[in-house]
């Protein structure tokens, strides 16, 4: 669905109505309307009021009619303007090693566009914060050298200002919730009326309006995540940088954060790059553009590139079976299994995905669980 | 905005909301609140400091309510700095305006500024109320009628007999210098000592009487003690003078007429009871009269050792800003409130690790010097070019740091550490120069080369301040622009 308006009415109509709030605010947004902005932050805030005093997925006939209301104004004024990528971040063989310990991180070069998300995915201690710091700033490079496309000979105050980091470990704040936002837009040069206009905004849009008069200690480690997202968000980077985002998240706010990250990078008003790192490879998988796998400090794989064409299917399977019954089904000439804690990996150039699962299922073998990781990083754990 | 802050009235919250969106760098210096708080704070010390009961003949308690003061101030300056200053504007990378810095460091200063002067409060306010009990010319002139008034009624019981010494002149046969050096001896106490031309001109000068016999012959005579109540410094800041036993003499001995003993015993008691503390007797010794000597038995009988004591105590209170007083205060104000601005400006723009650093290698550095200094038998005249040394390495230091690949805490310390001795960088090229000519023979000193001594320190401290002010936008932020933002590793 390439017109919001209709995306949006859609998910009303399937009474997603979580999603439809959503993206109607990235919608207010991006049309840079005070008033229809204003609107749907009210709009927003009636359906999380409802939403808490309702244990079903039912809304009041006057949400419905505000949304139609708004929909309509939303047609009204805002035009479909497909928006130019931009690429943000040119990285080009840069490299990395520790003064103290002895891990290094070898040459990498990548590119980052406006709009586009792409995610670092490997195993603990292989260099995955390495990189991502690097390109944050934080770390002096040994090798290479990155380009900040949009930047004029910037020093490393722009840099850092340009690209905004998101650590693992948030760093404590101080004082309310909603001070520390209304303090990260106005040091962005969002001041006045827009300030607090932006901040409910971004308080509605992450679902952190009740948490707003709270403190660091009041809320937990995923509502922190949230929080440090707005709170970044707000100080308008042209590039995110997350790791692990979704470590401290329960798996329905981990989807809701990567649907987020999307929309945000996508979104027509200020669309971003966005870099994350993650141990959740088909969460990251499903958003991420590119999806770069690290190992030892060497990026071993790359998605969407010619060097990426797997060789060989691959599919996770989880079963009871043994992997005796496994590979008298399909043949030990055919393909590779191992047995990978609680999954079979098979691997097979003869057979296609399909062809595997329908040998597997055709043989009574009971399969809980069933994925193609031939075009997946997970095939490298 | 919801922000609740205890004993703050709706404007002082609406204004915090209002700067939070508007002025960030302003409102994350919590200046603000700062002043409101202590701008309060420092109300209610004047309010209870002219409540509550005063009498400037009393010792007072100024110096407890100092010390309590200072100890508050000190934990509201730390209450600031760990509470309130945890917004900023720099370390987030923030959008910083030209002017912010300085705007900031602007800030800071009144901040400290009104901390540091509520402990000056008591102070202030006693003197305020002393002067607001007694005039300048009250307290002259009722030492005046006391010492007149006692007179009168012992008149017949002092002794008034003129001490006469003899002085003989001696050419002395050693010249020292170029001056003229005489010998002068004391023949009628039997003593000799030397003393100058100038000495022995002053000694003529002030004498209560003097007989020339001849060129070398003079008789001195001193007029009879006839001040009983010793309360010194009591005119310094009146129209009229404290009297002194000649003026009595000549007053009121010379041509006595009996008085009216009545009327001068109800006016001396009037007096003395003016100046007289609650105590029956003052717990202090005051004056150097034994009890048992003529002049400790009139003290004793007018309770004089009390009156002056309440003289002294009220004459301190009244003058303790007057004169060069008010300079000694300001300087110790301004230093004290330049210092904390600075470490508190080095504080917002450097890493918590290297600011502690920073102090650690200050006092190392100090430890260091003293040792090199004891150690080469130098006086202290080679601390100045040390000093001097210690500066240029921290600035090159400074500047070198802040182009390195990576962001080094020997860089920070020394950009701190160049950053903290800027303002006082003028006064120690004075002072080097100061000492440099103090340790030169004097004949090779011009006559008029410290002339101006006073005039060039006061220049020097003008001077470092509006360098510090001036470097603080194009150098300072610039160098913690580019030292804060390198990489960590």
């Amino acid at each position: 669905m390439n017109n919001p308006i209709t995306e949006i009415a859609s998910y009303l109509k399937h009474q997603d109505y979580s999603l439809a709030v959503r993206r109607m605010l990235d919608l207010s947004l991006d049309a840079g309307d005070v008033n229809l902005l204003n609107e749907t932050i009210g709009w927003s805030r009636e359906y999380h009021r409802n939403e808490k005093s309702t244990d079903n997925n039912t809304v009041s006939t006057s949400f419905l009619e505000q949304a139609e209301k708004i929909l309509n104004h939303a047609n009204a004024i805002y035009k479909i303007e497909a928006t130019k990528p931009v690429e943000l971040l040119n990285v080009s063989s840069i490299a990395k090693t520790y003064s103290r310990g002895n891990f290094s991180l070898k040459p990498i070069s990548l590119q980052v566009g406006s709009g586009e998300i792409m995610g670092i995915v490997g195993e603990n201690g292989n260099g995955k914060t390495t990189l991502l710091r690097c390109l944050a700033g934080q770390l002096a490079l040994d090798k290479g050298y990155i380009d900040y496309r949009l930047l004029q000979r910037p020093d490393r105050y722009d840099v850092r200002k340009y690209i905004a980091f998101i650590p693992q470990r948030i760093p404590r704040w101080y004082g309310k919730l909603r001070d520390n936002l209304h303090f990260s837009a106005s040091i962005a040069g969002v001041y006045g009326e827009e300030n607090k206009q932006m901040v409910d905004f971004m308080l509605e849009r992450l679902n952190l309006y009740d948490f707003a008069e709270l403190s660091w200690t009041q809320i937990s480690s995923g509502y922190r995540t949230r929080f440090e997202i707005a709170r970044i968000l707000l100080q308008k980077p042209k590039l995110l940088i997350l790791d692990e985002p979704l470590a401290n998240l329960d798996i329905n706010a981990q989807q809701t954060i990567l649907t987020d990250l999307r929309f945000i990078a996508k979104s027509a008003h200020s669309p971003m790059g966005i870099i994350l790192s993650s141990q959740q490879l088909h969460e990251v998988e499903k958003i991420a553009d590119t999806v770069l796998f690290i190992k030892q400090g060497d990026c071993l794989f790359r998605t969407n590139t010619t060097s990426s064409i797997a060789i060989g299917n691959v599919i996770e399977v989880e079963t009871l079976a043994t992997r005796e019954s496994i590979l008298a089904i399909l043949g030990e000439e055919s393909v590779q299994v191992q047995y990978n804690g609680g999954f079979y990996t098979i691997t097979s150039t003869a057979y296609s995905p399909r062809q595997m699962i329908g040998k597997l299922l055709s043989q009574e073998i009971a399969v809980s669980y069933f994925r193609d990781i031939t075009h997946s990083t997970k095939r490298f754990f | 905005m919801k922000i609740k802050r205890p004993l703050a009235p709706d404007f002082i919250n609406k204004w915090d909301a209002r700067l939070l969106i508007t002025k960030p760098s302003a409102w994350s210096t919590r200046a603000h609140l700062v002043l409101y708080y202590a701008g309060a704070f420092a109300l209610l010390i004047t309010a209870i400091g002219f409540l509550l009961p005063n009498d400037p003949r009393n010792d007072g308690n100024v110096f407890l309510w100092l010390s309590l003061l200072s100890v508050l101030s000190v934990i509201g300056i730390i209450i600031w700095i760990i509470y309130l200053l945890r917004f900023n504007v720099f370390k987030r990378f923030g959008v910083q305006k030209s002017g912010d810095g300085l705007k900031s460091f602007g800030l800071y200063f009144s901040a400290v500024a009104l901390m540091t002067a509520i402990p000056f409060l008591p102070p202030a306010i006693e003197s305020i109320r002393a002067n607001m009990a007694y005039s300048n010319d009250e307290i002259v002139r009722d030492y005046n009628t006391i010492s007149a008034d006692i007179v009168k009624l012992e008149y017949d019981s002092i002794v008034h007999r003129w001490d006469r010494s003899t002085y003989q002149l001696h050419i002395s046969d050693t010249v020292y210098n170029e001056s003229e050096v005489i010998s002068v001896s004391d023949s009628g106490g039997g003593f000799y000592y030397v003393s100058d031309t100038s000495s022995f001109r002053n000694k003529i000068t002030t004498a209560d009487s003097l007989k020339k016999i001849n060129d070398t012959t003079y008789v001195i005579y001193d007029c009879p003690e006839y001040i009983f109540l010793h309360s010194y410094n009591l005119d310094t800041y009146s129209k009229l003078d404290q009297i002194i036993s000649r003026d009595i003499y000549d007053n009121i001995i010379r041509n006595f007429q009996r008085p009216d003993r009545e009327k001068v015993a109800a006016e001396l008691k009037g007096l003395i009871d003016k100046y007289s503390l609650m105590v029956e007797k003052s717990n202090y010794y005051y004056g150097f009269e034994n009890e048992d000597s003529y002049k400790g038995r009139v003290t004793s009988r007018y309770n004089l050792a009390t009156v002056a004591h309440s003289l002294d105590n009220i004459s301190q209170q009244k003058d303790r800003w007057k004169g060069n007083n008010w300079v000694l205060f300001l300087r110790f104000f301004y230093y004290i409130t330049l210092v904390l601005s600075i470490l508190v400006f080095i504080f917002r723009h450097t890493t918590v690790r290297v600011f502690f650093l920073s102090m650690l290698t200050a006092v190392l550095l100090a430890i260091l010097t003293s040792l090199i200094l004891a150690s080469s038998g130098t006086d202290g005249l080679a601390t100045f070019p040390l000093l001097f040394i210690y500066y240029g390495l921290f600035a090159v230091l400074a500047i070198t740091g802040s182009t390195r690949k990576n962001r080094s805490a020997v860089g920070g310390i020394a950009l701190n550490l160049f950053i903290f001795f800027t303002p006082y960088i003028f006064l120690l090229a004075v002072g080097w120069y100061y000492v440099v000519l103090h340790n030169k023979p004097y004949e090779t000193v011009p006559e008029n080369a410290f002339d101006n001594e006073g005039l060039h320190f006061v220049l020097a401290e003008i001077a470092g301040s509006v360098l510090f002010i001036i470097l603080v936008e194009p150098v300072f932020k610039k160098l913690y622009r580019k030292w804060y933002s390198q990489p960590e590793e």
